[in-house]
Formats: C-alpha cells, sequence, structure tokens
C-alpha cells in the first residue's frame, strides 16, 4: 500500500491550505496571521512539488515554481514583518482591532469593537 | 478639390478649437473674450469653406488614417474623419452659432474674483466646440462616443464654474449633477451598442459601415443594439419624456452656454438619429415608428402647451426648443416609417436636415438676444412678465430683431424654417394626417404665447419706475450689423431652400444605393 | 393672342415693393431723423407706384377675357422626395383683375398714407410693412401654386399684423394686433393641412395644373374617383384657412379690432385686398367646391350669420371705423354667399365693387379722423364734415354707393345685384338639409337694406348737426387739443379722395357692362340680366329707409330721442350686440380656458414627474453607492475573507463548470 500517491499529496496540500485559510481569517494578532499565511503558502508549495512528482515527469518546472514562490513568501514575510515593528512601535498593539482602526479619521465613526 | 485639399480641410476642422482652447487657456493675463471672439470668426470662415466643400462634392469627403491592429484578438481601428451634405449642415451649424452668441453677449459674461474676465469659460466653451465637431466629423464608432462624452465632460464644467442658482432647479451643483448623471445614463447603453457593433468583426465599422456591420447579427441582438443607440440621442435631443432635464440646466447654465446647448448640443441627438440610426436600423425604426411617432408628436404639442404656462422668458424659450426638435424628430421617425412603402418619402429627411441648420440658427440669436436683453445688474434673469413693460422705447431695434426671430422659429413662409418645418409636417401627413395636426397645433399655441409675452414686456406704455435697474441699452452698430446679417441668411435660406435641399437629395441618393433600404 | 414676352414683367411686380420695403426697413429710420419725412413717402409711394405702372403696362397682353395665362417659372422653391412647390407665378384673367385691383389700391393708398402719417411716428417702418404688404399680397394673387400662396399669405398676415399694431404703447393695441395674427394663424394651419391633403388627393399642388385637369373632359370625372373623402377633407380644410382671413363666422372676431391700426391700413388691408384673399383662394379652387356641396352649405351657413352679425354690430356702433368693419363683414359674407351658390363670377364682382365703395368709405373716414386729430367716436364729431367739402362729397358718394341707392353711380349696386341672383337661383345641401336658394335670397335682401340704415345714420352723425356733448378733450397721438374748427390740411389726402369719388362712380358704370363680367370669368360667364321691375321696389325701400335715418340723425333733438326710446327696450348692457354675440366669450371658454387649464397642469404636475425621472436617476446611483459601500468595513479579516471567497468560486467555475 502506498500512502504516496497524488490525490493524498493534493489532500494534505488542501488541509494546509484550510488550516492556514482558518487562521487568516480567525486569529487575532498580525504575527500568527502572517503565519496563517507562510502556511496557506507551503500548502501550495507542496502541491506544486506533488503534480512535478507525479504528473509531469522529466520536467522541472514544478521545482522552478517552487523557488519562486518560496522566495515571494520571503520577501511577503519580511515586509509584513517590518510593519508588524512598526505598528508595534506606535501603538504597542498587534491586533486586527488596533488595524481596523487604523483606518479611522475623527470624522468617521469608530468600528464597534473587534 | 483635390482629396488632399479636402483631408486636410477637416482635419484642420476638426483640430481648430482644439487649438483654439489650448491657447486660451495659455494665456495669463488679460481679456480673453476678444481673442475667442476672433477665434469664433475665423472658425466660422473655416468650417463654411469645409461644409460648402462637402455640399457640392459629389461624393462624401474623407480623410483616413493609419489602421491600428489592437490587442490581443488584433482588433482593428483605423481613425477617419468624414463629411457629406448631411453632415455638413450640422458643421455650419457648429461654425455659424459660436460667433452670433459670442459677439451678443459680449456685455453679458462673467467674471472672476478680481473682476477679471474668466478665461475658464472660453476655454470651455471651445472645449464643446471640440467634442461637437468631433462627434460631426469622425467615422469611427469609438472615436464617435469618445467626443460625445467629451462634450458632456465640457458642459459640465462650463456650467460647474459660471452657472447661476435660479428659481426652479435651485443650487447650480445638483442640478448640474442630475443632468450629467441622466445624460450619462443615456450614453452607457450606447457605448454597450457601439461595443456590440464592434464586436460583430472585431473591428470598428465606423459610421459609414455600421450598416454592413449589423447586418449579420441575429434580430434580438440587433434590436437591443438599436436601443442602446436610440436611448443615447433621445436623451441629448432631447425626445419627449426624456426631456426633464431641459428647464433646469436651461436656467443655471450661463447664457452663452444656454446658447450653445439648444442650438448645437442638441443636434448632436439630431446627428445621431439621421445619420447613425436610420440608415444603419431600418426595420427597427419602421417597427418602432408609432411609438417614436406619437413621442415626437407629443413633444411637439407639449412643448407648445407648457410655453403657456410660463412667465420667463428663458423657459418659454426652452419649451420652444423642445417643440421644435420634436418636430424635427418627427421628419425622421415619419421618413423612415414610409421608406419601403408605397407612399415613400425621403421629404422627411431633408426637412429634418433643414430644421437642424434653421432651429440652430434661430435658437442661438433668440436665447442670446434674451440675454442681451436684460438689466446687466440683475445678473443673467430673464424678462420676467409684470415686472417690465414698454422696454420697447429703450431696445427697439432688439424688439425689431427678437420679433423677427419669433416669427422665424413661428414658421413664417420666407424665412429658413418654413422649408424643413413644411417638408417634416408633409411627410409626418403621408404616415398620418393626426401627426400633422397635433405639431401644428404644438406650433401655433407656442408661437403664440412666445408673441404674448414680447407684448408684455416690451409693448405697452414704458412703466416709469418699474424696471428694477438700468435696462440694457439697445444694439450697439455691429450688433445691428450682425443681426441683419443673419436676418440675410433666414431670408436667403427661406426663399432658395434649394442650395441645400439639392445637395441632400444626392447625399440621401447615395446612401440609398449604398445598401441602405432592405 | 396673348402676348407672352410681357411675361417676364410678373416677377418684377412684387419684387419691386418688396424692395422698397427692404430699402425702407434699412435706412428709412436714418432718413426720418434727418428730417427727410417725403424721401420716406416718396419712396413707398415709387414702390406701390412702380407696381402699378408695371401692372397696367401688363394690359398690351391682352389678358382681359381671354381664356389663357402668362406664366413665369423661377425654378423650384421647395422640392424634395417627393414633394414639390416650384416658384412659379400666372397671370389670367381674372388674376390680372386682381392684380389691378391691389396695386391700384396699394397706390393710391400708400399715397393718402403720405398725408396721413406726415404728423404721426416711426413713419418708416409703417411705410416699409405697407409696400411689404402690396408684395406679399402681389405673391398670392400671382401664385400658381397653394404653397407659394401661403408665401403671399402669411406674408400679408404679418404685414397686417405690424400694421395694426403700429401705436404699440396704446392700451389695447397689441392685443388687438395678436388676435389678428392669432386667429389667422388658426386658419393657416388648417391651410396648410389642406395643402398636404391637396397633395395626398392629386398628386400636385399647381393650380393650373389642377384646373386644367378639372376643366378637361375626363379629367374632371377621374380627379374624383376614388378620392371623394379626401377631396372633401381638402375642401373643409382649405375653407377653415378662407374663412379665418377673411373674417368669417367664427373665425370673424379679430377684423373689429383691427381697427386699431391707422385707417389708411384698414382701407387697404381689411376692406379691399386682405381679407378678399380667402375669397380668391375659394375662387381659384371653384372645381373643388363644385364638387363638395357639404362644404357650400357650410359657406352659406357661416355666411348668414356672418351677414346678420355685421349688419346688426354695425347698427349700434358708435366708433367711425367699427361700423365700417363690421359692414365689411357683411358684405364679405356676400361674397362667400356668392360663392356658396357656386358663382365664383358674383364673388370675383362684387369683390372689386366692394373695394371702390369701402375703400372710399374708409379713408373718407380717415379724413375725418386726420382732421378732428384722432377722435373716433362718431357722437364727438357731429357736424363735422361741415367744414371738410372734400370729404363731405366723397362721404356722400361713398354712403349711397354703399346702399346701392342710385344704380349707376353705386360701385356695389350690380355687383350686389349679381350676387342676389345668383344666390336666388341655386340651392343649398349638406349634412342632410336642404335650403332653397329663393328663400336665402330674401333673407339676404332684408339684412341687406339695413346698410341703408347704418350708413346713413353714420352720415347723420357726421354731416348733421353737432352734438351737445361734442368737442371735449379728445385722446389723441402727442398733440394738444385744439378747439378750431377740423381742416383739410393734406393735399394728399385730398388727391386721393378726389380721385376715388370719380373712380367710384366710374366703376359702377363698367359694372354695368357685360366687358367686365367677360373680364373675371375669362371670357366664359354672361353678364346678369337685371330685372328692374323687381329691383325697383327695393331701390325704393332702400332710399326711403336711408333718408329716414338720415333725417332722425341729423338733428340732434330727433337723434337723442329716438335713442332714448330705444334705450328703454334695450337689454341693459347684456344683450347680443353688447356682447358682440357671445362669439368673444365664446373663444374665452372654448379655446382660451382649456388651454390655459392644460398648460398649467402639465407645467405643475407633467413636467415634475419627467423631472422625477432625473431625480429618480440621481437617487439609484446614490442608492446603490450606498449599498454597496458597506463592503467597505475597514476590517482586514473581511477583506482577506472575501479574497478568499472568491478564489473559492473562481476555481469551482474554472474547475466545474468548464467540464
Amino acid at each position: 500500500m502506498t500512502f504516496l500517491t497524488l490525490s493524498n499529496a493534493l489532500t494534505v496540500s488542501l488541509v494546509l491550505v484550510l488550516i492556514g485559510a482558518f487562521g487568516v481569517l480567525r486569529r487575532r494578532n498580525l504575527i500568527l496571521v502572517l503565519l496563517s499565511v507562510e502556511i496557506m503558502l507551503n500548502g501550495v508549495n507542496l502541491s506544486l512539488i506533488s503534480f512535478n512528482y507525479f504528473l509531469w515527469g522529466a520536467s522541472e518546472l514544478g521545482h522552478y515554481l517552487y523557488m519562486l514562490s518560496i522566495g515571494v513568501a520571503a520577501v511577503e514575510a519580511a515586509v509584513g514583518l517590518a510593519m508588524v515593528i512598526v505598528l508595534f512601535r506606535n501603538h504597542r498593539d498587534v491586533t486586527r482591532t488596533r488595524i481596523a482602526r487604523l483606518g479611522e479619521t475623527s470624522e468617521t465613526e469608530a468600528g464597534a469593537g473587534a | 478639390m483635390t482629396p488632399a485639399l479636402s483631408s486636410s480641410l477637416l482635419v484642420l476642422s476638426l483640430a481648430f478649437p482644439l487649438l483654439a482652447a489650448v491657447v486660451l487657456a495659455a494665456r495669463r493675463t488679460g481679456n480673453s473674450g476678444s481673442l475667442s471672439l476672433a477665434f469664433a470668426w475665423v472658425y466660422a470662415a473655416l468650417a463654411s469653406v469645409t461644409a460648402t466643400a462637402a455640399l457640392t462634392a459629389p461624393q462624401a469627403l474623407s480623410a483616413v488614417g493609419s489602421t491600428f491592429r489592437i490587442g490581443v484578438s488584433r482588433f482593428e481601428f483605423a481613425p477617419a474623419l468624414t463629411l457629406d451634405a448631411r453632415g455638413a449642415l450640422f458643421l455650419l451649424v457648429l461654425a455659424l452659432c459660436p460667433p452670433i452668441v459670442l459677439t451678443l453677449l459680449r456685455g453679458v459674461r462673467s467674471s472672476d474674483a478680481a473682476g477679471r474676465d474668466a478665461r475658464s469659460q472660453d476655454v470651455a466653451a471651445w472645449a464643446l466646440i471640440f467634442g461637437l465637431a468631433g462627434v460631426f466629423l469622425v467615422d469611427s464608432l469609438l472615436l464617435f462616443y469618445l467626443f460625445w462624452e467629451a462634450a458632456l465632460v465640457a458642459v459640465y464644467f462650463w456650467i460647474g464654474l459660471h452657472g447661476r442658482r435660479n428659481r426652479f432647479g435651485g443650487p447650480v451643483y445638483p442640478a448640474l449633477l442630475r443632468f450629467v448623471l441622466f445624460t450619462l445614463a443615456g450614453s452607457l447603453p450606447m457605448l454597450a451598442s457601439i461595443a456590440a457593433a464592434c464586436a460583430a468583426n472585431f473591428r470598428d465599422p465606423g459610421l459609414s459601415g455600421l450598416p454592413a456591420a449589423l447586418a449579420h447579427l441575429p434580430e434580438s441582438t440587433r434590436t437591443w443594439v438599436f436601443f442602446g443607440f436610440l436611448l443615447g440621442f433621445a436623451v441629448k435631443l432631447p425626445l419627449f419624456g426624456f426631456h426633464g432635464w431641459l428647464r433646469d440646466t436651461y436656467n443655471v447654465a450661463p447664457p452663452a452656454c444656454r446658447a450653445l446647448l439648444s442650438a448645437a448640443m442638441s443636434k448632436m441627438g439630431a446627428f445621431g438619429l439621421l445619420l447613425v440610426l436610420a440608415p444603419a436600423f431600418p426595420d427597427e425604426l419602421a417597427r418602432f415608428a408609432p411609438a417614436l411617432l406619437i413621442l415626437a408628436a407629443l413633444g411637439a404639442l407639449y412643448g407648445g402647451l407648457l410655453m403657456l404656462a410660463q412667465d420667463r422668458l428663458i423657459d418659454m424659450l426652452a419649451y420652444a426648443s423642445l417643440s421644435h426638435l420634436s418636430i424635427l424628430a418627427l421628419g425622421i421617425f415619419s421618413s423612415a416609417a414610409t421608406l419601403g412603402t408605397v407612399s415613400s418619402t425621403t421629404a422627411g429627411f431633408s426637412g429634418a436636415a433643414l430644421l437642424v441648420f434653421s432651429h440652430a440658427l434661430v435658437m442661438a440669436f433668440l436665447f442670446a438676444l434674451d440675454a442681451r436683453a436684460l438689466p446687466q445688474t440683475s445678473g443673467f434673469a430673464s424678462p420676467d412678465r409684470g415686472v417690465l413693460a414698454g422696454l420697447r422705447a429703450r431696445q427697439p431695434r432688439l424688439y425689431a430683431f427678437l420679433l423677427l426671430a419669433v416669427f422665424a422659429s413661428a414658421s413664417l413662409p420666407g424665412l429658413n424654417n418654413f422649408p424643413g418645418e413644411v417638408l417634416t409636417l408633409f411627410a409626418a401627413y403621408t404616415v398620418s394626417p393626426w401627426f400633422a395636426l397635433v405639431a401644428g397645433l404644438g406650433a401655433l399655441v407656442g408661437a403664440a404665447a412666445l408673441v404674448r409675452l414680447l407684448h408684455d414686456a416690451w409693448l405697452g406704455k414704458p412703466e416709469a419706475d418699474a424696471s428694477p435697474a438700468v435696462v440694457s441699452p439697445d444694439l450697439s452698430r455691429r450688433e445691428t450689423m450682425l443681426a441683419t446679417a443673419v436676418s440675410a441668411l433666414w431670408l436667403v435660406f427661406g426663399l432658395y431652400p434649394m442650395l441645400l435641399l439639392r445637395p441632400l437629395e444626392r447625399a440621401f441618393a447615395l446612401v440609398h444605393a449604398a445598401g441602405w433600404l432592405p | 393672342m396673348i402676348n407672352h414676352s410681357l411675361a417676364a414683367l410678373l416677377p418684377a411686380l412684387p419684387v419691386i415693393p418688396a424692395l422698397s420695403a427692404l430699402l425702407l426697413a434699412l435706412c428709412g429710420g436714418a432718413w426720418l431723423k434727418k428730417g427727410s419725412y417725403n424721401l420716406v413717402g416718396g419712396t413707398a409711394v415709387a414702390g406701390a407706384g412702380i407696381a402699378f405702372a408695371l401692372a397696367l403696362a401688363l394690359w398690351p397682353a391682352g389678358l382681359p377675357g381671354s381664356s389663357a395665362a402668362l406664366v413665369f417659372d423661377l425654378g423650384p422653391w421647395i422640392a424634395a422626395g417627393g414633394f414639390d412647390a416650384g416658384l412659379r407665378l400666372t397671370a389670367d384673367s381674372a388674376g390680372y383683375a386682381m392684380v389691378l385691383l391691389v396695386t391700384f389700391f396699394g397706390f393710391l393708398i400708400t399715397t393718402y398714407s403720405v398725408g396721413y402719417m406726415r404728423h404721426d411716428r416711426e413713419q418708416s417702418r409703417f411705410f416699409a410693412s405697407l409696400n411689404l404688404f402690396v408684395a406679399s399680397m402681389l405673391v398670392l394673387v400671382l401664385a400658381d401654386n397653394l404653397v407659394l400662396i401661403f408665401l403671399g399669405w402669411e406674408g400679408v398676415g404679418v404685414c397686417s399684423y405690424l400694421l395694426i399694431g403700429h401705436y404699440w404703447d396704446e392700451k389695447g393695441v397689441p392685443l388687438a394686433a395678436y388676435r389678428a395674427f392669432f386667429v389667422n394663424r388658426i386658419g393657416d394651419i388648417l391651410f396648410l393641412l389642406g395643402v398636404f391633403t391637396v397633395f395626398a388627393a392629386f398628386g400636385t399642388v399647381s393650380l393650373s395644373e389642377l384646373s386644367a385637369r378639372a376643366a378637361s373632359p375626363h379629367g374632371g370625372m377621374m380627379m374624383f374617383m376614388g378620392r371623394e373623402p379626401l377631396a372633401v377633407l381638402a375642401a373643409f380644410l382649405l375653407l377653415g384657412g378662407a374663412f379665418a382671413k377673411s373674417a368669417q363666422a367664427p373665425l370673424h372676431v379679430w377684423l373689429a379690432d383691427a381697427m386699431a391700426g391707422p385707417t389708411p391700413v384698414s382701407a387697404l388691408i381689411h376692406a379691399a385686398t386682405m381679407v378678399t384673399a380667402g375669397i380668391y383662394l375659394i375662387m381659384r379652387l371653384d372645381w373643388l367646391y363644385a364638387a363638395v356641396p357639404q362644404a357650400r352649405f357650410l359657406i352659406a351657413a357661416c355666411g348668414l350669420v356672418t351677414l346678420v352679425v355685421g349688419a346688426f354690430m354695425a347698427l349700434t356702433q358708435t366708433d367711425i371705423k367699427k361700423i365700417l368693419a363690421y359692414s365689411t363683414l357683411s358684405n364679405l359674407a356676400l361674397m362667400f354667399l356668392a360663392l356658396a351658390a357656386c358663382s365664383a363670377q358674383a364673388a370675383m364682382l362684387h369683390l372689386l365693387g366692394h373695394a371702390f365703395f369701402k375703400a372710399l368709405l374708409f379713408l373718407s373716414a380717415g379724413s375725418v379722423i386726420h382732421a378732428a386729430h384722432h377722435e373716433q367716436d362718431a357722437r364727438r364729431l357731429g357736424g363735422v364734415l361741415k367744414s371738410l367739402p372734400v370729404t363731405r362729397l366723397a362721404f356722400w358718394v361713398g354712403c349711397i354707393g354703399g346702399a346701392g341707392l342710385i344704380p349707376y353711380l353705386s360701385a356695389g349696386f350690380f355687383t350686389k345685384e349679381a350676387v342676389l341672383e345668383s344666390i336666388r337661383l341655386s340651392t343649398f345641401n349638406g349634412f342632410g338639409l336642404g335650403v332653397s336658394g329663393s328663400v336665402v335670397y330674401w333673407v339676404v335682401l332684408a339684412v341687406e337694406s339695413l346698410s341703408a340704415l347704418y350708413l346713413f345714420r353714420l352720415l347723420g352723425y357726421l354731416n348733421g348737426a353737432a352734438s351737445p356733448t361734442a368737442h371735449d378733450h379728445h385722446h389723441d397721438h402727442g398733440h394738444d387739443g385744439h378747439h378750431e374748427t377740423p381742416r383739410e390740411t393734406s393735399p394728399a389726402i385730398r388727391f386721393v379722395l378726389i380721385a376715388l369719388t370719380i373712380a367710384s362712380p366710374a366703376f359702377a358704370l363698367f359694372s354695368a357692362t357685360p366687358a367686365l363680367t367677360a373680364w373675371v370669368t375669362a371670357g366664359e360667364g354672361h353678364a346678369e340680366h337685371i330685372h328692374w321691375g323687381h329691383v325697383a321696389p327695393f331701390i325704393a325701400l332702400n332710399i326711403v329707409l336711408a333718408a329716414a335715418t338720415y333725417f332722425v340723425f341729423a338733428s340732434a333733438r330727433r337723434r337723442e330721442g329716438l335713442l332714448a326710446a330705444l334705450s328703454a327696450l334695450s337689454w341693459k348692457g347684456r344683450g347680443p350686440l353688447d356682447r358682440k354675440f357671445w362669439f368673444d366669450d365664446l373663444y374665452a371658454v372654448a379655446v382660451v380656458l382649456p388651454l390655459k387649464v392644460v398648460a398649467w397642469v402639465l407645467r405643475l404636475v407633467v413636467e415634475n414627474l419627467f423631472i422625477g425621472l432625473l431625480h429618480l436617476s440621481a437617487l439609484a446611483g446614490r442608492g446603490i453607492t450606498t449599498v454597496a459601500s458597506r463592503a467597505q468595513t475597514g476590517r482586514p479579516h473581511h477583506y482577506a475573507a472575501a479574497i478568499l471567497l472568491f478564489m473559492a468560486f473562481a476555481a469551482w467555475f474554472l474547475l466545474w463548470r468548464r467540464a
């Protein structure tokens, strides 16, 4: 019995994406949101490698796409973490309610709670 | 006339207003009014030459640019200009109305906070003329739409910057916004129709190629495309039912804008009906003709009746404009309805084209005189019944020309509105005598109301203390000469309309031969 | 038989007065400012005079009595898509008579006006309008197709409006001009629709072509085959136009008010020429009306009403010009009755005769008014003629002519007899009713004898004793009231009066000859034989009535006595004569009021509905944006949810739907 089939790999990848999505939507702390985004990206990377391994044979297209994806993820993580640091420095709070309040001016009504 | 010369004339006629607008915008100081007027006279000469060339040439004039292939689907697009005898009349309107309006309204311009003559109204005026020239001259559908909206944008700025609060519409900006949104609501379906027409063959067919491009579409699609175009033109003309913007917009607009709106911008709708709708959708027009004819006839009657309940000249002229433009539409729809039947006649088309020219001249003159006649200090007000009387004692020449203009708009034979009106009413009669009767009644009632107002404000004993401020002086020598020249034009085209009718008939025959009729 | 080379004169006839009108319009004001009134008057007289000379120059063409016509074609005027109206002028026998009439009276009355308007104001506009009127009337008379007639038709309407409104700052004058113009315009719409109907029925609007077709043996019947409804409709519509222009009931209301204009205008336009245009039109279309008896019945009915209204109103008016205006109404009705009796010949004859005596009467009245500094009330002008010798002679000749007292010297006598004979000999059928001509004949005869009454009543006032309340200060136009006796001060006025005093009886003599009948009917008619036995009693009756009336009204005492006796019988200001037979009220209630009500309802209700459409589009836009902007919550996890949802949807769409 091989556990290593395409559909299993894709299922794992889907589970990772869903876990990441759940985290993006429900986590209040920005750092944990960034973490969840990384998990989603890893899920996608897994599916890329699986496709390359199971379907595309000699071609290494999947590997190239994987490298591209990692590069983008790294850049995005860097920028995101930098923003987190600035936010913390100014407000000492990196929850999503704090971020939502960033969009308010003195004339707009403050959104209700978290 | 060589093709090169005619192409350059066309391009110049299109580019000149843009140039004028740019030059006026770039001026730093000084009175832009005289420069604008000078430009208007130059453009009058230029556009008249172009129009005459188009009237006398055996074929349409054209100037074609190189073909572009855009995008993934290799969409073909060739910017082109074209002018035949039908379009020439529209260009003549554009040539002759600005000088008339600008000359008569020299004293009635708004100024900026420092009291200097505001440049922006001249820039906006020339931008409007540029948009209109584009609409009348271009042959490609996409450019047509571009210029269509450009004219609207120019008017938006003109009214927005120099408009005036009025009794009916309230503050300027809301009225302006309603006008713009409503017109847009009409033009966006037109954009959809243009897109459909272009998507049929992945090329921009141009106005001349539109009938062929639509020929292969299924009938239901063609009907929707027809309605899209119809909506856009109906709002601009305006056709009865779509005319709600008239009163308030004319009231908030500055005088020169008002005159050009009625004289020139409404002709965009007429242009669309005559040169886009009629050649390309003969079946749909014939099918919906009864409803359209009823709308047009009702519009004529409605405009006339409403004039009876107005006490300001501005409002009366706005509804007079509605009434006459409805008669114009009546002519177009009547001819479209009868083509291919036993009593076929193109009299309606020719009459409508003539009315385009005459209505514009008369309306520009009337609106300009109306604004000119009034006390300077009360801004752009209009003669109010019961406040002023016996103005004629102080403005005899102005009254004489005003009366002549009112008679001209009432289609007095011998003046230039008559041939057009007779032909359109005749065409309406061949469809059904009731249309001619209703339209004629509307014209009669409207003329009666206008003359009545003129009598109340200008005739009678001058009220010594009733007029609140100094009444505008009578027409100066230069203005009188201009007015005499315009009246002479009316007489010439009233007594010898064959000058225009012969080229028009030729042009309609050419379009027919090119496969317009089923 | 006719000299066609003279046809080249035809276009010159209307063009010359038009050019002089243009010249006066452009330069007349400047000339007046420099004080050269005579130049202005001279130009006007030259314009009308040259037209008259040209008309006389057409005499050698041999038109009178000939059945051929001069034709001059200037090319197409409005020709597009099947509709064709050309600039074609034609003069046949009857048309030439009209041309002579128009130019003769145009010339005379322009000359008269030079004297009359000398101390008036804005004379350049007056004379320009007068010349333009002559030009338009000539176009009307010479036109060969209905659309060109319409050009002249409207032209005379406009000139009438301008001339009636001459004293524009007086109360009631602008309204009079407005009513004259717009009642005419109602007729014009009907006329235009009639033109279209003619085109639809017969394929052409050219009068000569239509008459030729009607006159040819086959064509006459073929023309109407299968087209009866259209022909009937055309007849009625064109009749509407004729009624408005020639002031027949119910479109007659403008004529009395038109007297607000200067008197020469009333003489030229509202007696001799413009009001006869309707009759001329029907005459030109006599082939159509011969085939539509219902239309003729309507003409007869309205003609009778107008006849009665005119005669009775003239009996009680006190304004000189109004009396003459109502008299004109009656006479126009007579001409229409002749047309209803299918006798265009009689109508035309009376048209000519009436022009002579009515113009004479109006011009004499004008002389009186001018001498008395624009006093028009006959009650205040008692005995004024005593100091105006030429005018007195002219007035007597005019009144005798109008009442037909002395056959060979009364310009209207033989012509009226022709009308009466034609009425007696015909029947009027239509709308299921039929009336014998004899009945109508007696009615008309009775009403016509009233003309002796009202004319000599007027003469009695003017020529008799002065009334005790005379010489009060009366309204004038810029002069101080003089308490001196009125004098004839203008040689031009006197010259014209003398000319007409001679011309009027001369025409009477001419009208007794068969030559005139031959002229008017292009050689086809025959002169009426007057049965002197039948006619003499009526002449005697008229003479007696006239003498009695004059006797009563010439003396102030008897006059006051009669009026006192009559006032006991009167309706105290509410009778038909005071309310002008309620026609004005009818207009106010049936036409003006509904229009005003509808207009205001439209303005207050319907227009706001249409403006509401704009508010609707603005509201729609605002509503959509308000709802759509709720998606901008400002909370990033909402945006993230939206992104993920969309991606899921896209994945479903791409993967499952495509397959």
